[in-house]
């Protein structure tokens, strides 16, 4: 298990992708698994500097760890509760001029991995849990 | 991620963004920003190269979505071409299709993001450069 504390900070987005890379690299993951744990781990820490955070000061923990059935990643804030059923599902059949812009961070989570869950602590803040499984070589 | 600019004719002038590296929530406005340059500077057709784009986000998709909006304010049929190009205009804007706003050489892992979110239905992507300029 690896574990990387920032600050809430959209200039840090490469340095996260980075150490998930790192991570992955270590773990003997593949490219394209890579790339999805980098999308989505981007796309949360992104929501929570953006509407967690509000652009104020916060710290993010970003764990990537081995589980049974691939890979888990957990992502902490302690800025505002998040509640995913507030966020509109995206009609990505629509033309773009009649899309409203944005919108697709949480979407696009939810195509790369398998499982993404949110829990709200008043004490310990908001974790997102995502996990990506990986089909084992026989 | 850096973006440089080049300029191609075809049957009209077209702008090319040649964007490097990663686009994300950090670098996104950087992109939003080129485009209205080039557009305040008289440009009506822009060519985004993703050649060297390793990586897109969410944020990136914004992007395009922004540009593709502010392109598409000056869409004008072309009088002189009677009614046929008023009929492909309206036909253009029934299908979604982004006429004046088009994507070069996106690399496997953008592109596929971008068919995930649906853009690849309304947003042309060339490999071809000449097949793209003259595309316009």
């Amino acid at each position: 298990m690896a574990t990387l504390s920032l600050c809430a900070d959209l200039g840090d987005l490469a340095t996260v992708r980075e150490f998930v890379a790192n991570i992955g690299t270590d773990l003997g993951l593949d490219a394209d698994v890579i790339y999805a744990l980098q999308l989505a781990v981007d796309e949360a820490c992104s929501n929570v500097i953006n509407h967690g955070y509000r652009g104020q000061a916060g710290r993010i923990d970003v764990t990537v760890e081995p589980v049974e059935e691939g890979v888990q990643v957990l992502v902490r804030d302690w800025g505002g509760a998040f509640d995913p059923h507030g966020v509109p599902t995206p009609n990505v059949e629509a033309p773009l001029e009649e899309r409203r812009l944005g919108g697709l961070g949480l979407f696009l989570m939810r195509k790369v991995m398998d499982d993404v869950s949110f829990a709200f602590d008043a004490g310990g803040g908001n974790t997102l849990k995502m996990v990506k499984r990986i089909r084992r070589r026989e | 991620m850096d973006i440089t600019v080049s300029h191609a004719q075809g049957r009209v002038p077209v702008a090319v963004l040649h964007v490097h590296g990663e686009v994300d929530a950090s670098s996104y406005q950087d992109l939003i920003a080129k485009a209205q340059e080039v557009h305040a500077a008289g440009t009506r057709d822009i060519l985004m190269d993703l050649s060297d784009v390793s990586y897109m986000s969410s944020s990136g998709l914004v992007a395009l979505q922004s540009i593709a909006a502010l392109l598409r304010r000056d869409k004008m049929p072309d009088l002189e071409s009677g009614w046929g190009a008023l009929r492909a205009v309206d036909r253009d804007r029934d299908a979604g299709f982004q006429t004046h706003f088009k994507l070069f050489n996106a690399q496997p892992r953008v592109d596929h993001v971008l068919e995930v979110v649906g853009f690849k239905r309304f947003l042309e992507i060339y490999t071809d450069m000449e097949e793209a300029v003259a595309s316009f």
